[in-house]
């Protein structure tokens, strides 16, 4: 409230300043929010007496900015204790991405990024700057940064920008605080081990003592020197899955911060050969038919380096032919390809989804059937065993066109009813169970399927 | 005649329904095909049977083969019969029948071949035994008891729980039958009594695949034909609380004689009453004796 009331009164002192410019109604029409973070960490903590490298970010709206509202620099107050060496120490500004000209004005209160052209269009701009601060020597949390938007006349545009989430990352620091935590990396990871995987993937496998310390946040694993984030304090091992053929030299990390990290370990050097191993099959396919396509939908393959997944389709007994092939998409655990097929052949129509690794090296097919047939199938059919061969399924299609509900009747060749089901206006299955769950016996039954006054009767087969 | 022929077994066909039956002192042969539900010449399901009796060691050894199958040809069963009976006491006949049952499915169809339940196997087989006893306790009227399946015969594709195996069912049945030229005497007509003569009556009942009770009627209007209507029902299959069926039956025989020798056309059509469109089904039997 006080921000505001201070607001208000610099409102009317600036507008007695520029008179009766029409600029009076205008001074809240610039809405903004904004971030700040350590850049490469998203904890909003820095360690003490250390120069970590900032990031600003703020989302400027100017839709319904008026005159005298244009943005022609940025303002950063600084906690106390924080500090920039000189105006070399901003390394970039970026007006939606596009590094912009500027020039940084540095004090021991703030330090203002001044924009050589002015933003004064009518829409939202992402401002970011780049730079590094010197943090306090001790400790201490919620260091409060506050950041302000200047006009031509270096005036202050509306409030102090609020805080909130700007950069696409809710799960970073979103507002305009820092921790400043103790300087003292943690202990450096020991027992660590680098493996070949021994089952023929060109994967590494890497074990360690976990460092047992609350403060550890996680681990970097260095590869040729360059690191692969694991951010896990429980982790002790990690799969290095799809490493290029050659030697390689592993070291590990342990990290409070990205920022605040231990020495190396002791480099591992590894020999990796090439991926010769099939990848694990997909699993659960499942064919359906859906409006005018089949839609086949399987669970991903739990191998790491499934690069695609090929889809082949056949009517059984006849070659197999890819139709397709799919991208396993981040996190999925279900994928879906949609064959487009308005008629369908009469028979069994199979589908095989096969992972294939980047080395080209192909997974077992997990295979789904789709029956398309205009009589009872499977016949026989076996209510002991696996699906799709379990049950029976009438299919309206023996009836032609036939409107209405389908109705089934089963029964056995001294013309006892055995079952009879409920009208359905889609297919009807039958489990081989009389009304009363009991298993019917091996043998012939004659069914009528009846849709109004059409009739179709045939025999099934059951057997157990 | 509803199938009442428990205790009326007097040919080639007698170890169907009781291994005591059977003729004594000639050959008998039938060849007998039953169709369910449509025409003898295509029917959905068909049964065929061909049996053999023949005098032997003082009695009657019958010997036969049957065969069930579908009109799509998926599947097949088929019993390979042995059987014999013999006079035992004054008005007591006695007989077994042991069969060799088979049941199998089209390994050439998809449905098979895809099918993992069928890896191991398209086709099982078991043995199993009838007995039966015939008594005259009187001449014309007759009470016949057998046993059907005595032998517990599993046929199941896979090893399964015992409440899901798949044996051949046991059945008891009983019948009495009365030739009515018991009676004939009371007719006073001679056309009458020769028909009355040449005629027979009889119940059958049957308990195990459900319950089933028939009667039937055979009238002789002379020894060249013959004529025969029965009712049957068979109750609801109580293991599957299926809804029972009644059906009636009708039939007639036209019989060739050759000195000492016959050969017979039997027909029989069965309509049962249930919401089946084409219920009917019908059986041809031809028989000889020499």
């Amino acid at each position: 409230m006080k921000l505001r009331a201070f607001y208000r009164i610099g409102c009317v002192l600036t507008a007695a300043l520029w008179g009766m410019s029409g600029v009076l109604t205008g001074w809240a029409a610039v809405s903004s929010n904004g971030e700040i973070n350590v850049l490469g960490d998203p904890s909003g903590q820095v360690p003490t007496a250390s120069e970590p490298t900032l990031i600003l970010t703020l989302l400027i709206d100017r839709s319904q900015a008026e005159a005298g509202e244009e943005v022609k620099s940025v303002e950063l107050s600084l906690p106390v204790g924080f500090s920039v060496r000189s105006p070399e120490s901003v390394e970039d500004v970026r007006i939606d991405g596009v590094s912009v000209p500027f020039e940084a004005i540095v004090t021991d209160a703030f330090i203002r990024f001044v924009l050589e052209d002015e933003i004064d269009n009518f829409q939202s701009s992402l401002f970011e700057a780049v730079f590094k601060a010197r943090t306090p020597d001790l400790p201490r949390t919620g260091a409060l940064f506050r950041v302000s938007l200047r006009n031509l006349d270096n005036l202050q545009i509306g409030e102090f920008v609020q805080p909130g989430e700007i950069d696409g990352d809710p799960l970073n620091n979103n507002d305009y605080t820092l921790d400043v935590i103790p300087n003292t990396p943690p202990a450096v990871p020991t027992g660590f081990t680098a493996q070949a995987d021994p089952t023929g993937e060109n994967d590494v496998l890497l074990k360690w003592e976990r460092v047992d310390d609350p403060e550890v946040q996680g681990y970097f694993i260095y590869r040729d020197g360059t690191p692969i984030d694991l951010p896990d304090p429980n982790a002790s091992q990690f799969r290095d899955v799809n490493v290029s053929p050659g030697t390689h030299s592993y070291a590990i990390a342990s990290y409070k911060i990205r920022i605040l990290a231990s020495a190396l370990s002791p480099p591992r050097a590894v020999l990796v050969k090439p991926d010769t191993r099939a990848p694990d099959p997909p699993a659960n396919a499942v064919v359906a038919q859906a409006a005018q396509n089949v839609e086949l939908t399987w669970s991903a393959s739990p191998s790491p380096d499934a690069a695609h997944y090929e889809i082949v389709f056949s009517l059984v007994g006849e070659t197999p032919v890819e139709i397709g092939k799919v991208e396993p998409e981040q996190g999925a655990e279900t994928l879906l390809f949609t064959h487009h097929r308005p008629q369908l052949e009469i028979g069994w129509l199979r589908y095989a989804v096969v992972a294939v690794d980047e080395a080209g090296n192909r997974s077992e097919p997990a295979e789904a059937r789709l029956p398309s047939f205009a009589a009872p199938f499977p016949n026989p059919f076996t209510p002991l065993g696996s699906p799709p061969f379990h049950q029976a399924t009438f299919p309206r299609r023996a009836l032609n066109a036939a409107e209405g509900n389908l109705i089934v009747r089963v029964f056995d060749l001294r013309g006892r009813e055995v079952w009879t089901s409920e009208p359905s206006n889609g297919n009807v299955v039958w489990n081989g169970r009389g009304q009363n769950g009991t298993l019917a016996a091996s043998g012939v039954y004659v069914y009528q399927m009846r849709i109004g006054l059409n009739v179709f009767i045939g025999t099934i087969v059951l057997i157990r | 005649m509803g199938s009442a022929f428990t205790a009326v077994a007097d040919d080639a066909n007698a170890p169907l329904y009781n291994p005591a039956g059977g003729a004594e002192g000639s050959f008998h042969l039938a060849f007998t095909r039953a169709a369910y539900f449509s025409g003898p010449v295509s029917p959905l399901v068909a049964h065929d049977a061909a049996l053999l009796a023949a005098p032997f060691a003082g009695g009657t050894l019958n010997a036969g083969a049957s065969t069930l199958a579908d009109a799509n040809s998926v599947y097949r069963e088929t019993a390979l019969l042995l059987g014999y009976a013999r006079r035992i006491a004054d008005r007591l006949h006695a007989g077994f029948l042991l069969k060799r049952l088979q049941a199998g499915v089209n390994s050439s169809l998809a449905d098979v071949a895809q099918n993992p339940y069928f890896e191991e196997k398209t086709g099982v087989s078991a043995f199993t035994a009838d007995v039966g006893l015939l008594a005259e306790p009187a001449d014309g009227w007759t009470i016949g008891l057998a046993g059907q399946n005595i032998v517990p015969a599993d046929l199941s594709f896979r090893e399964a729980a015992d409440e899901e195996n798949d044996r051949a069912p046991s059945i008891a049945r009983i019948g009495t039958a009365l030739q009515l030229g018991a009676i004939a005497e009371f007719a006073e007509q001679e056309a009458v009594q020769k028909m009355l003569a040449r005629s027979l009556i009889a119940v059958d009942a049957a308990f195990g695949d459900g319950t089933a009770v028939g009667a039937g009627a055979e009238v002789g209007f002379s020894n060249a034909v013959a004529a025969r209507v029965g009712y049957r029902y068979d109750a609801g299959n109580g293991r599957l609380a299926a809804a029972g069926a009644g059906s009636v039956t009708a039939g007639a025989t036209i019989a060739f004689h050759f000195g000492t020798a016959l050969a017979s056309v039997d027909y029989a059509v069965a309509f049962s009453n249930n919401e089946l469109e084409d219920s009917a089904s019908q059986r041809v039997s031809l028989r000889a004796r020499f």
